[in-house]
């Protein structure tokens, strides 16, 4: 479980998050959405210690790892949490193989063959077998996000977190994309925050929304009361007029 | 006058935080050397990719820097001055400040601006994150291995560099007051001291881990967008080829009058 309690963020004059609260819960899947600039991308840098909140607390499976140094990070929280960047963020002077290899690197207990095996396995979940020795940037944007995805997935984290899984995709990708979390999620047991502003599709596959507005989280629910709160800012953005007058 | 104080102060303050910052991450960059066990094949790459980029404009460079010390020199030695001294003379401007300057700010050009542009890139592109949140150091993964390519690629370099620029500096010179080779060489030996290569060589070794320092110290603190990436290489160009001569400057007052 991961809880943040009452996190604020600021770059100079930029108040960026103020007093974000939200819980990750075992084995769910949760989306956060929020206009674009709101914040989200902070948020989850946050949980595994890429951004330094200015105050507030997160603990991980009861674990206070706020002040944790970059050290503890690299030791006890980022072996168990990957993380899927919002354009891939593959590295793009190695193949898609020795991408995910070097994933592996921190975990040096894995065997040569176990490495191997790791690999191909991550490739075949995300529909990418044969893509090994591909470049980066030979990649489509949809098996850009799927090879992320593939490195993300390589080192058996617990818990994923998915910065705009599918933005720019085509709807039948997006789908695709959305059947991946949703098997990992069963067949690995992961749990998952994903950051999406794609409505529908969080509907399809969410256990819970939560709703990033103004540096708060204005609202969290499950995904099946989510026609039905009276929250009018949160109805907004279900209905897709927040855009309108905002932007 | 209150307005160029503050603004002075505040460069200087910024000048002294990057001062700060770089030096923090050299260290750690050369700490990072015990963590890595398998640095070798990395080192090896950065190696052939610092003399590839660096070798051709380091040849065009030396061989016109080297034309026209040949030149000025045999310019100077009309009159009653005996040629052999020119082969001296040469020698000790090469080996001492202008083999070492040249390099310095070939690299620059080439090699820290290089590597301020790929990992400023890298940078803004998130792969710097990426690195982070697979608990891998960038700075060891990054900077520690193209540093030790530098401290024997950078000295290599110059070596060359070196030769080329004496061999033609002995044509130029030849061409104007028609020294020999004999005589080119009977100066060159009188007054070549091995204090002279080892200066050349530690100025060539200083410039490379400067060099390679700033040009990641800019990179990896790379500004969000495009526009971060092109200040990025800018910054790293102007530090490092200030620091060339800067650095010139001081070595040569530690070796020659400490
Ligand atoms: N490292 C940083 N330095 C300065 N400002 C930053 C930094 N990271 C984020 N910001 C600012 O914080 C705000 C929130 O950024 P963030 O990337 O989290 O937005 P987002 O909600 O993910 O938007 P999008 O949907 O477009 O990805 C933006 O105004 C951004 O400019
Ligand atoms: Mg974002």
């Amino acid at each position: 479980m991961i809880e943040i309690n009452q996190l604020y963020k600021s770059f100079g004059k930029l108040n960026v998050l103020h007093g974000v609260d939200l819980t990750l819960c075992d084995g769910e899947i949760l989306t956060v959405f929020g206009k674009s600039g709101v914040g989200k991308t902070v948020l989850i840098k946050a949980i595994i210690g890429l951004i330094e909140p200015d105050s507030g607390s997160i603990s991980i499976d009861g674990v206070d790892v706020t002040n944790f140094s970059e050290k503890q990070f690299n030791e006890k929280v980022r072996p168990h949490i990957s993380f899927v960047f919002q354009d891939g963020a593959l590295w793009d002077s190695m193949t898609v193989g020795a991408n995910i290899e070097l994933a592996l690197h921190a975990q040096d207990h894995i065997s040569e063959a176990e490495r191997r095996s790791r690999i191909q396995e991550s490739l075949r979940l995300v529909d990418l077998s044969g893509a090994e020795d591909v470049y980066p940037d030979e990649l489509s944007g949809g098996m850009l996000k799927r090879a992320a995805i593939a490195r993300a997935i390589a080192t058996r984290p617990r818990y994923l977190l998915y910065d705009e899984p599918t933005t720019g995709l085509d709807p039948i990708l997006t789908n695709v994309i959305y059947d991946l979390i949703m098997h990992l999620n069963q067949k690995l047991g992961t749990t998952s925050l994903i950051i999406s502003h794609d409505i529908s599709g969080m509907e399809k596959i969410s256990n819970r929304v939560s709703l990033l507005h103004d540096g708060k989280v204005v609202l969290t629910c499950d995904t099946e009361d989510m026609w039905e709160q009276d929250n009018e800012i949160f109805n907004e953005f279900l209905n897709g007029k927040a855009y309108s007058h905002e932007e | 006058m209150d307005n160029l104080l503050v603004k002075t102060g505040s460069s200087l303050k910024t000048f002294f935080t990057e001062l700060g910052g770089i030096s923090i991450m050299v260290f750690k960059a050369f700490a990072a050397i015990r963590i890595r066990h398998n640095f070798i094949p990395q080192i090896i790459e950065q190696f052939i990719l610092i003399g590839k980029k660096s070798l051709p404009l380091v040849v065009v460079t030396s061989a016109f820097m080297g034309l026209a010390i040949g030149v000025q020199v045999g310019f100077q030695m009309t009159g009653f001055t005996p040629h052999w001294i020119a082969g001296g003379m040469i020698l000790r401007t090469i080996l001492i400040d202008l083999g070492p300057i040249t390099i310095g700010l070939v690299l620059s050009g080439r090699i820290s601006a290089g590597i301020a542009a790929e990992l400023g890139t890298m940078k803004v592109t998130e792969q710097v994150d990426a690195l982070r949140s697979f608990a891998i150091d960038p700075i060891g993964y990054l900077v520690t291995p193209r540093l030790i390519a530098a401290i024997f690629s950078v000295p290599a370099l110059l070596v060359f560099s070196n030769s080329i620029a004496i061999l033609l500096s002995y044509v130029s010179c030849n061409m104007t007051i028609h020294i020999t080779w004999n005589e080119f060489v009977q100066g060159m030996r009188y007054s070549f001291y091995v204090s002279d290569l080892m200066t050349s060589l530690i100025k060539s070794l200083v410039f490379g881990v400067v060099l390679i320092s700033l040009g990641a110290y800019f990179g990896l603190n790379c500004q969000r967008g495009a526009k971060g990436v092109g200040s990025a290489t800018t910054l790293a160009v102007v530090w490092a080829s200030v620091s060339v001569f800067v650095l010139d400057y001081v070595i040569s007052t530690i070796v020659f009058y400490a």
